[in-house]
């Protein structure tokens, strides 16, 4: 009988700061809206890369494709990680593996294409096949 | 008597590559005449669509990969160029104007695809890719040399100086393409 007596304050404490709790919560969802300017996809990527156990952080090497060339030639990454090609000349250019393994699409001009890249990778342009590139990986 | 040693020096190239003869009258009128920006514009657009139209031919006559993909670049790069230039002069209100290496490249273009439509399978392809590398010396060369120079218009220059490595790429590609042609 005392037990029964001293276990409902403390039922009703749980249950008020249950109600607080979800109160708040629900208040937040609707006063603090995402602004709508936020992209959904940024923050599904933002969860998704958050969520990755994973504390290896993604590096990304940029080449720029100029001036009819691959510049630099040579970048030296470390395996994983990810090399954005990044098209500032007058035409379209791609990035094709010398055993024609993997290729990007036609990058156009002002546009950019990327790959993870995980060994070394001799690669050239198809469609300026006098345009070559190395990637070593370290 | 000038005109007559060109002649000659044409009539020589021709029967070696009769190809090579828009090339290099192309390179000697430009260099001798000062062009205003609206000429240059207008040389430049007739410059890639001779290009443009030699390649639309080489399409559909060659079963080549190689070449059919070298034919490919030149179609879409020149557009490019052409598109560029075009936006350009239209945002700077200049009009291209028709002039004496327009009428020139133009006509020794006419002669050129003559040669090439009487052609065909491997004779037309080397003599295709022969043109190519001629066409593209004698262009770079009026370009580098004389078109570049004379542009007033600072982004004109700009543009064409942008236009350079292109050639100068297309130039490596079509050696490329003759020396497996071989």
């Amino acid at each position: 009988m005392k037990q029964s007596r001293n276990f409902y304050p403390v039922l009703f404490c749980l249950f008020a700061a249950f109600a607080l709790f979800s109160g708040c919560t629900g208040g937040n969802e609707k006063s603090n809206p995402l602004p709508p300017s936020e992209p959904a996809a940024t923050t599904d990527a933002d969860t998704s890369q958050s969520a990755t156990p994973a504390a290896k952080k993604e590096h990304t090497t940029t080449v720029e494709i100029k001036g009819m060339k691959f510049n630099p030639e040579v970048v030296t990454i470390h395996k994983g990680d990810t090399v954005e090609w990044v098209n500032n000349d007058l035409t379209a250019h791609c990035v094709t593996e010398k055993a024609r393994k993997w290729a990007s699409p036609a990058i156009a001009s002002g546009s950019s294409w990327k790959k993870v890249v995980t060994e070394n990778t001799d690669y050239f342009c198809a469609i300026h096949v006098v345009m070559n590139g190395r990637i070593k990986v370290e | 008597m000038k005109k007559q040693i060109t002649s000659r020096r044409s009539a020589l190239l021709l029967s070696a590559m009769f190809l090579l003869f828009s090339s290099f009258s192309f390179a000697q009128k430009s260099k001798a005449t000062k062009l205003s920006d609206a000429e240059i514009a207008s040389v430049a657009v007739a410059a890639n669509q001779i290009d443009i139209d030699a390649a639309q031919l080489a399409q559909q006559k060659s079963k080549n990969a190689e070449v059919r993909n070298f034919a490919k670049t030149m179609i879409a790069d020149h557009q490019s160029v052409i598109d560029k230039a075009t936006a350009l002069v239209t945002r700077l209100g200049v009009t291209p104007k028709n002039n004496a290496v327009t009428r020139q490249l133009q006509a020794n273009a006419k002669k050129t695809l003559a040669g090439l439509r009487a052609k065909s399978g491997a004779a037309f392809d080397k003599a295709y890719v022969q043109n190519e590398v001629a066409y593209h010396k004698a262009v770079i060369a009026a370009v580098d040399n004389t078109l570049i120079p004379d542009a007033q218009n600072a982004e004109l220059k700009g543009l064409l100086q942008t236009v350079s490595p292109v050639l100068h790429t297309h130039l490596e590609h079509a050696q490329m393409v003759a020396k497996d042609l071989k």
